[in-house]
């Protein structure tokens, strides 16, 4: 047994190294780097222009700033419809979008606890897109795993809650191109539209010209994270404001469960194909107008007076 | 669990009660095992079938019934234990095995994780002592089973499971694709059921291993077979082997004139067909099977091809070709009943590929004959041995291609599907 056990380690030991090397040699930049990245992770800013969004988060965080801090987070829908331009005209605070592709609860939950150590933050806008509770979020793993200066143990942290395989080589990949001298390839996609900074990205694909639906009621369900987020949120002397995202020919109806919460809705927007380039994300247009609804609201939740901090 | 429980107590008492001396107790006993086994799984499996069944049936004739339908999960491997359970009992029922005395022993029989939720099927005669004698850590054996553990999750994640998210959407709406598509798609389903269930089974039997167990083999590279009965001596070997011991030889089996050899034919092919699942397709799956087996059977052809194909050879003769594609290809046409939601989407798909020979350029899926291909190929170097991984002896080379199998899995862990045989 002991002698099958030495050879089970030797070989995982084998395994591991054999990968390691192979990730080295993959991260020294060569000619065949950015091609070897792309064969086996895919590239920073593979998910709208997060590279540059989460990158800026930091310096936000680590800044001064004379007024109230407020950030936004939730999935793409939250990067791309709501624009902290449009809320700054409104009132006297400093946002910032933290959106990413695909997050989930779990994930959302993760960064805030990662702002609030970096930050007070006094607003948190906590965007909820219809079908939050069934986000995985792998893509947002992805994303923040290569792209984000989480910490090293809230990066563990989030690896570890997804078994994947490809996650994990990212991981892997990630602290490997730390320690020998390594390009980053940021690759930039005019695909994901045009990066306006403080997290908001414009979209430039065309709106949707003939949707015609029905619009259908939907149910937003509760998720377990919602109440943590809640708690984490009043910890830090934080005010919660829910955003539920429209949907194209979707009529949101809540559960109870959002009851005690401040929260707004626009479901005006929801029959509004000109506004949209798909049934979730807006246009440019359609995202600033929206965005511009969503500040008259908001300023009746965010009351604080501007003063440094 | 609880029936998981209830049906091992029962077997084990049944075990000493079918042991008895006395001819006519035992013969009770032996059909109250049976009903009560067939029961279960009659009950748990087959209620809503035949539920359904009958309210069609009436409805033909103008009457409307209302039946209580099942609305309860089918519990995890009960065609399986069920029949480990029943085996014992007819083995001991014919002498062949005694009864054992520690419930423990049994139970482990029974429900021995490796083998508990898809096979293979275990017999009471194979298992039995193994679990009754004292084991002590092999460790060649253990090294045999690490391979076929990093043999089956290649053949499970890499193969059945790329295999899968190709021809998923294929047989989903299979409307949208034309003819090509469609039969690539039947191909192709016919490499991810084999990727994904003898990789069950070599898991399983690895898994066994390490603990010193040997299983039955379940699979003998049946897509090299010459002919359908000899398919069925290398596909699922432990069921088709049950059916034959437990059902076609008491039966009579060859033996007893054409008619009946005929007719046991048609009932193991369709009793296979039914235990698979409560559904139309699986019974059309079963027939077609039985049809391409009777005129072997027939002709008195059905053992012509028993040894290995192109055992002294490195390559099969044309002739030898030409019967694997053909015995393929018959496979291949029944599969798609198989993997069918129901027997109207069977028929669709097949009507799709008789008539929409249209845009020939369109064809979605064609990595799917790359990957049926490579894992062909590998089985053809194994074909002597199905138990053995067999890696040229260089070091660094075995390494590397350990390492490569063992990265490439753990690249698409994430994006693993279930075992197509766990719904059974």
């Amino acid at each position: 047994m002991s002698r099958f056990l030495k050879r089970l380690i030797q070989l995982v030991v084998l395994f591991v190294l054999s990968i390691l090397v192979g990730l080295v040699l993959i991260a020294l930049s060569t000619n065949f780097t950015l091609k070897l990245e792309q064969k086996s992770f895919g590239h920073m800013t593979h998910w709208g222009s997060s590279w540059e969004r989460i990158s800026e988060f930091e310096t936000w965080a680590s800044g001064t700033s004379a007024k109230p801090r407020g950030l936004i987070i939730g999935s793409s829908t939250t990067y791309r419809n709501l624009n902290p331009y449009a809320f700054e005209a409104q009132m006297p605070i400093n946002w910032f979008n933290y959106g990413s592709s695909g997050q989930s609860p779990a994930i959302s939950l993760l960064l805030l606890q990662h702002a609030f150590e970096r930050c007070h933050i006094d607003y948190v806008v906590f965007d909820i897109y219809g079908p939050v509770a069934q986000l995985e979020g792998l893509e947002s793993a992805h994303d923040l795993i290569y792209n984000s200066k989480l910490n090293f143990w809230l990066k563990t942290k989030l690896v570890c809650g997804y078994p994947e395989g490809k996650l994990w080589l990212r991981y892997l990949y990630f602290y490997t191109k730390q320690f020998v001298p390594s390009k980053a390839y940021v690759i930039q996609d005019p695909k994901n539209g045009t990066y306006l900074k403080k997290g908001f990205v414009c979209s430039n694909q065309p709106a949707l010209k003939h949707y015609k639906k029905a619009p259908e009621r939907y149910k937003v369900p509760d998720f377990p994270e919602l109440a943590q987020i809640a708690a984490l949120c009043k910890a830090n002397k934080c005010k919660l404001i829910l955003n539920f995202t429209p949907q194209l020919g979707k009529k949101q109806y809540l559960h109870k469960a959002y009851k005690s919460f401040d929260k707004m809705q626009h479901p005006e927007f929801c029959q509004r194909p000109d506004l949209f380039y798909d049934t979730s994300h807006m246009t440019c247009e359609g995202a600033n107008l929206y965005s511009e609804q969503v500040a008259l609201q908001l300023k009746k939740y965010a009351t604080l007076s501007a003063s440094p901090r | 669990m609880g029936l998981l429980m209830l049906s091992t107590a029962l077997d084990f008492a049944y075990g000493f009660w079918v042991a008895s001396p006395n001819k006519q107790k035992a013969k009770l006993f032996l059909w109250l095992s049976i009903i009560n086994n067939l029961g279960i799984l009659g009950v748990f499996k087959y209620y809503n079938f035949f539920a359904t069944q009958f309210q069609e049936g009436f409805g033909l004739l103008g009457l409307h019934i209302d039946p209580l339908l099942l609305n309860v999960a089918l519990p995890v491997g009960i065609s399986f234990y069920t029949f480990h359970g029943m085996s014992y009992v007819f083995d001991i029922y014919r002498g062949q095995q005694k009864p054992v005395k520690s419930f423990v022993d049994y139970a482990v029989f029974v429900s021995f994780f490796p083998l508990l939720v898809a096979g293979p099927i275990e017999r009471a005669g194979h298992l039995l002592p193994q679990v009754q004698k004292t084991r002590t850590f092999n460790y060649t054996q253990a090294l045999e089973g690490c391979r076929l553990i990093l043999w089956g999750l290649f053949k499970k994640v890499l193969i059945a499971d790329t295999i899968a998210q190709v021809i998923d959407p294929i047989f989903a709406h299979y409307t949208d694709y034309n003819s090509p598509t469609l039969i690539l798609a039947a191909v192709g389903f016919a490499f991810q059921i084999y990727g994904d269930f003898s990789g069950y089974s070599d898991i399983a039997l690895g898994t066994a291993k390490l603990f010193g167990f040997e299983l039955l083999s379940n699979f003998r590279f049946p897509y090299f077979s010459r002919d359908i009965a000899e398919f069925w001596r290398r596909w699922h070997i432990s069921l088709s082997s049950w059916f034959k011991d437990y059902l076609y030889i008491p039966l009579g089996g060859s033996r007893a004139g054409t008619q009946k050899a005929v007719r046991n034919t048609f009932i193991i092919f369709l009793v296979s067909g039914f235990w698979h699942g409560a559904s139309w397709n699986f019974i059309v799956w079963g027939f077609i099977h039985a049809c391409a087996f009777l005129p072997l059977l027939l002709l008195k052809r059905n053992r012509n091809n028993t040894d290995t194909v192109a055992q002294n050879a490195t390559l099969p003769s044309l002739k030898e070709l030409w019967q694997m594609v053909t015995t393929f290809g018959i496979v291949t046409f029944a599969w798609i009943f198989f993997r069918a939601d129901n027997l109207d989407s069977a028929l669709g798909f097949l009507q799709g590929i008789l008539s929409n020979w249209n845009n020939l350029g369109q064809v979605t899926g064609k990595s799917l004959l790359v990957l049926g291909a490579s894992l062909l190929a590998i089985d053809w170097f194994l074909r002597h041995n199905e138990r053995q991984l067999r890696v040229p002896n260089w070091q660094p080379f075995r390494f590397a291609i350990y390492f490569g199998m063992a990265l490439a899995i753990w690249l698409k862990l994430g994006s693993e599907q279930t075992f197509l045989y766990f719904q059974f």
